[in-house]
């Protein structure tokens, strides 16, 4: 990175199984003005517009960005829309990132969202494809065999994928805008709950979700006018190729490659140590303990026991997901966004009822593809 | 300050009735853009490529297109559902980041769909007028007349767009064909195909590297305007202009101008709008009339705009590229050999 | 080598809600009303918005508009669709409403083409009943509005109340169905025409000798095509496994059954498929299984030519 970077506003929607109460152009901009109201900014000194969001056909809206300009005031403006795949929330905040870095712009709003509840989302991605065989599981299916295969190799007990799970549903209690928030929810619960993709059971997983998320990003001289920016210590994304010898699905290069880059560029030696919190992108629980092997914060094998000792805990060493993560909310497109903006949230003590005491460097984290795609940022208190 | 030089190009556009998948398309396209840049695959550190779900019919099937790139060890790449050119913006800003000293930028196409333009259509507000049901060429249309209706312009003047751009013809009998969608005629709107475009993107001394002379990227940027067609002034690109004005084009001289208008009236709109002082050499490469792969179409307007300075048959050269109904978004890249 | 190809119809369908000046206008439609919005700068809109474009302020407030406008650009559609909003040709146009700054994309049901010209009035025709469509408006049709041009309407409320009390959700239906070609490309058309003939073909990199099945045009790792063809045994391992217990659209089987990532003998990499003939608990990471054909009258180029895997019983 060259120029620095600081998230000076943050917004979300109240995220909901179906907002049925809006429009494509009122869910987005509900969370727009929400996040220009924490940045005290108005729309006139937004310079562009990045917008995220993950396939087209989940929406069925093709190019959606050239419909949602109006409700962004971005008539007249750059409109960028970031996709990649489900990481697309992440690859936004990286490209506008990237816009205030490379001296572009000053001041940049990202938006990301999704209306997935207006389209049977499973059924759009599992159209029946000419000679391919039509029992396809869907990618429910391909998290099911990642997480077993965790499992085999780690030799993770049967209860971390419910001890993960309740954590992540507890936290959600504490999240206003989470959408699923169970006050009574119990392990037995969980552990009992449907199964879906062995080992993945309902409770394990995240729920389909209308909702969209915004940030303001402004450069070292904007970021200069408040008293508790976030600063982007580090941003990177990575991809790799989805089928070959050397992509591992459980244990992803892609990640680590990601996880390195960007501790690099914030100076972590030591993710467990060093940073306070982690919003990471976890849509099945089961995918917690293998994710933060992936990411250095555990050795190979040993992610699971970070769990189980209740390290990620709430008020353990590393809280995982204080938010609730995508149990609590998963609107595809927007869900990665959402673990940026709430890492910086952390980090600028805005983070309400859900805010870890002391959070000083946090990271967010999002992920797509077939365990191919991922993008994360480390976002801090003070300038790096 | 970081230099970003355009250091190679290639593209292919085909027949629908090709049988190659994505990657079978662009992989022979990527190779012949890195060896003219000479930047081995290890060095390409970002990557950007576009596609469309929506026109190709699989949704994830762009994936396969991947196999074309540098994949291993992991870099960093974007996937866009959109033209090439935005691929190029956003790897042009990631180098311009310091996120790499070179990038590869690919677009794909094979618009598989029966009728591709029906397909753009998906594009439009879904509340309020998707189900009116129009088509792309009728909106474009409403754009023509109101070219004419302005005064400014004729349908002759269509005309002669399109015996430039197709290689040949005579006004005249161009004027006698029967409307498509009046005041437009079948062969003012562009012959959509299949296709692929790889461009190699480089920074300072890596740039020094290829074959050709690097075309530095001295300006790169893009606008949108409102959906809302009753909006606006379909005669004018008010956000062609603006970008045209901030990448240092207009009223300056380029050698060539490559501009993406998949309809002829489109051109004289955007070239009107750009208003650069002198244009030497306009869409020499036929622009997007004879062949456009969309999704393509403006990455190969800017690739083949590139190609020119690195050639050495252009200095100063620009490419430009559309998205949505009626010129809703634009990009333009401004390059520039040295002296 | 001629590729393979294969129509493919993709079919989606979209509820969507609607809020805000959407609602107010989609409302107002089903009761024969026509709704714009007002600005700061006090210009009116239409459709119209709850924001202004440049500035993001709120609107000021929602104005009704008479039936009557004025043409700003056409073109003429000659030959109607089949899902065009009507059955004869007619003119697609931006009338722009009098009293707005702004027009609307809509249809002319003029008769012919001769009777369009810029500039003509016309008026909105409307359907008996509304539902909350643009379509209320059956189409504009030449000439002035009869009768009066100055709403005496009720409050904004009233269509929106109106509509509430008609159980209309006022939402928009997108029901969409595009036929594509699918082509597998010749790399994989290569593969299935194999799997047809009951063989299993893969590829190998001439470089770092990874064997993909199915095969690729280039080595995803080290991008250098085409792959050396090499046949494959139909037996190997599972890779990995889940046993899916919920149902999918277009699910055959019996619930639970095993997907399982399976990596032939001397193949590099797993595909997914099915493993039957055994009870989900007996699956294991690692099990041998065999490929089970179909019967050779059903065999074709398509992965369903493989019925599924099977557990060969060795190493038990």
């Amino acid at each position: 990175m060259t120029g620095r970077c600081a998230v000076v506003g943050v917004g979300q929607t109240h995220h909901a199984a179906a907002r049925r109460d809006v429009t494509l152009s009122g869910l987005v901009r509900e969370a727009a003005e929400m996040a220009l109201l924490d940045a005290e900014v108005g729309w006139g000194e937004i310079e562009a517009v990045v917008l995220g969001k993950a396939p087209d056909i989940l929406e069925g809206l093709m190019s959606p960005e050239l419909h949602l300009v109006d409700a962004l005031a971005a008539a007249g403006k750059p409109v960028f829309r970031a996709y990649t795949s489900g990481n697309a929330g992440g690859m936004a905040a990286s490209m506008g990132v990237s816009l205030v870095a490379a001296g572009v712009h000053s001041r940049v709003l990202v938006v990301a969202f999704e209306k997935q509840s207006e389209g049977g989302s499973a059924g759009a991605t599992l159209q029946h494809v000419p000679f391919e065989a039509r029992w396809q599981g869907g990618t429910g299916s391909l998290f099911g065999a990642i997480c077993r295969e965790y499992i085999a190799r780690s030799h993770a007990p049967a209860h971390i994928g419910d001890v993960a799970a309740l954590k992540d549903r507890q936290n959600a209690l504490l999240n206003a805008y989470a959408q699923v928030r169970r006050p009574d929810i119990t392990l037995e619960q969980i552990a009992a709950s449907r199964m879906l993709w062995d080992p993945i059971r309902l409770l394990h997983s995240s729920p389909s979700s209308d909702g969209a998320c915004a940030v303001v990003l402004g450069n070292e001289q904007v970021a200069a006018r408040y008293d508790r920016p976030a600063w982007v210590h580090g941003c990177a994304v990575r991809t790799e190729p989805p089928v070959s010898p050397q992509h591992d699905n459980v244990n992803p290069e892609c990640g680590r490659h990601c996880a390195r880059a960007v501790y690099r560029q914030a100076g972590i030696e030591d993710p467990l140590r060093d940073l306070d919190v982690a919003e990471l992108f976890v849509p099945y629980s089961w995918m917690e303990p293998l994710l933060l092997e992936n990411l250095g914060f555990a050795s190979s094998g040993q992610g699971w026991r970070l769990i189980d000792e209740g390290a990620t805990a709430f008020g353990g060493v590393l809280p995982v997901n204080p938010s609730g993560g995508l149990l609590g909310a998963n609107p595809i497109g927007a869900a990665g966004l959402v673990r940026f903006a709430e890492s910086a949230m952390q980090v600028r003590g805005a983070a309400g009822l859900h805010q870890i005491d002391g959070a000083r460097l946090a990271v967010g984290h999002a992920a797509g593809g077939y365990s191919n795609c991922v993008a994360m940022w480390v976002v801090g208190c003070d300038p790096p | 300050m970081t230099r970003v030089g355009v250091v190679g190009f290639a593209s292919e556009v085909v027949s629908a009735s090709d049988d190659r998948n994505d990657a079978e398309l662009l992989a022979p396209v990527v190779d012949r853009a890195l060896e003219a840049s000479r930047v081995s695959p290890t060095d390409i550190e970002v990557v950007g490529t576009a596609g469309s779900e929506f026109l190709n019919g699989v949704v994830g099937g762009v994936m396969g297109a991947f196999d074309a790139l540098p994949g291993w060890p992991p870099r960093a790449h974007s996937h866009l559902e959109a033209d090439g050119a935005f691929a190029l913006y956003e790897s042009w800003v990631r180098l311009m980041a310091g996120e790499g000293r070179a990038a590869l930028v690919c677009a794909f196409s094979r618009p598989l769909a029966h009728d591709p333009l029906s397909v753009l259509a998906l594009q439009l507000d879904p509340y309020l007028v998707q189900p009116v049901r129009p088509d792309a060429t009728s909106l474009a249309a409403l754009q023509a007349r109101a070219l004419v209706d302005s005064g400014r312009y004729r349908e002759s003047d269509f005309a002669t767009v399109v015996t430039a751009r197709r290689g040949g013809g005579d006004v005249d009998d161009l004027l006698r064909d029967p409307y498509i969608a009046s005041p437009l005629r079948p062969l003012d709107c562009s012959t959509v195909c299949s296709g692929a475009a790889a461009m190699v993107l480089a920074v300072d001394e890596v740039a020094g590297r290829s074959e050709g002379r690097p075309a530095w990227i001295t300006g790169i940027g893009h606008r949108m305007e409102r959906q809302s067609l009753g909006a606006r002034d379909l005669s004018m690109s008010p956000s062609t202009s603006a970008v045209s004005t901030d990448v240092g084009l207009s009223g300056s001289a380029v050698d060539v101008l490559e501009v993406h208008a998949p309809y002829s009236h489109q051109e004289l709109i955007l070239v009107e709008a750009m208003s650069a002082a002198e244009i030497d050499r306009l869409n020499p490469s036929g622009g997007a009339l004879p062949a456009d792969p969309v999704m393509a179409t403006g990455l190969i307007r800017i690739g083949s705009a590139a190609a020119a300075i690195t050639s050495g048959q252009a200095h100063r050269a620009a490419g430009h590229a559309t998205n949505g109904a009626c010129l809703q978004h634009n990009l333009i890249c401004l390059m520039e050999a040295d002296r | 080598m001629a590729g393979l190809r294969a129509p493919h119809t993709v079919t989606y369908s979209y509820r969507r809600s609607t809020g805000g000046a959407t609602r107010v206008f989609l409302a107002g439609l089903a009761s024969k009303e026509i709704w714009a919005s007002r600005s700061a700068t006090g210009s009116i809109e239409i459709p119209p918005v709850d924001w202004d474009p440049r500035t993001g302020a709120a609107t000021e407030e929602f104005v009704r508009l008479g039936e009557q406008g004025v043409v700003r650009s056409w073109t003429w559609v000659s030959s109607p669709g089949v899902n065009s909003p009507l059955p004869q040709p007619f003119a697609l146009a931006l009338v722009q409403m009098d009293g707005a700054d702004t027009a609307l994309l809509h249809v002319v049901d003029a008769g012919d083409e001769e009777s369009m010209s810029t500039g003509m009035v016309v008026h909105a025709d409307w359907r008996a009943e509304g539902t909350g469509s643009i379509l209320d408006i059956r189409a504009f049709v030449p000439g002035p509005v009869k009768g009066d041009q100055v709403p005496t309407s009720g409050p904004l409320d009233s269509s929106l109340t109106e509509a509430a009390g008609r159980g209309l959700t006022v939402d928009v239906d997108t029901n969409v169905s595009i036929p594509y070609t699918y082509v597998p490309g010749l790399t994989l058309s290569g593969f299935l025409l194999a799997l047809g003939e009951r063989r299993i073909d893969g590829g190998r990199c001439p470089s770092c000798s990874g064997v993909y099945v199915p095969p690729r045009s280039r080595c995803p790792e080290c991008r250098i095509g085409p792959l050396e063809p090499v046949g494959l045994p139909d037996r190997g391992s599972i890779a990995s496994y889940t046993v899916v217990h919920i149902p999918f659209p277009g699910l055959t089987m019996e619930l639970p059954f095993v997907c399982a990532w399976i990596r032939l003998d001397g193949a590099d990499v797993p595909f997914a498929h099915l493993v039957g003939e055994v009870d989900p608990d007996d699956v294991k990471v690692g099990q041998r299984v065999e490929a089970v054909w179909v019967p050779d009258r059903d065999l074709a180029p398509t992965w369903e030519s493989v019925s599924h895997f099977r557990p060969t019983g060795e190493g038990q």
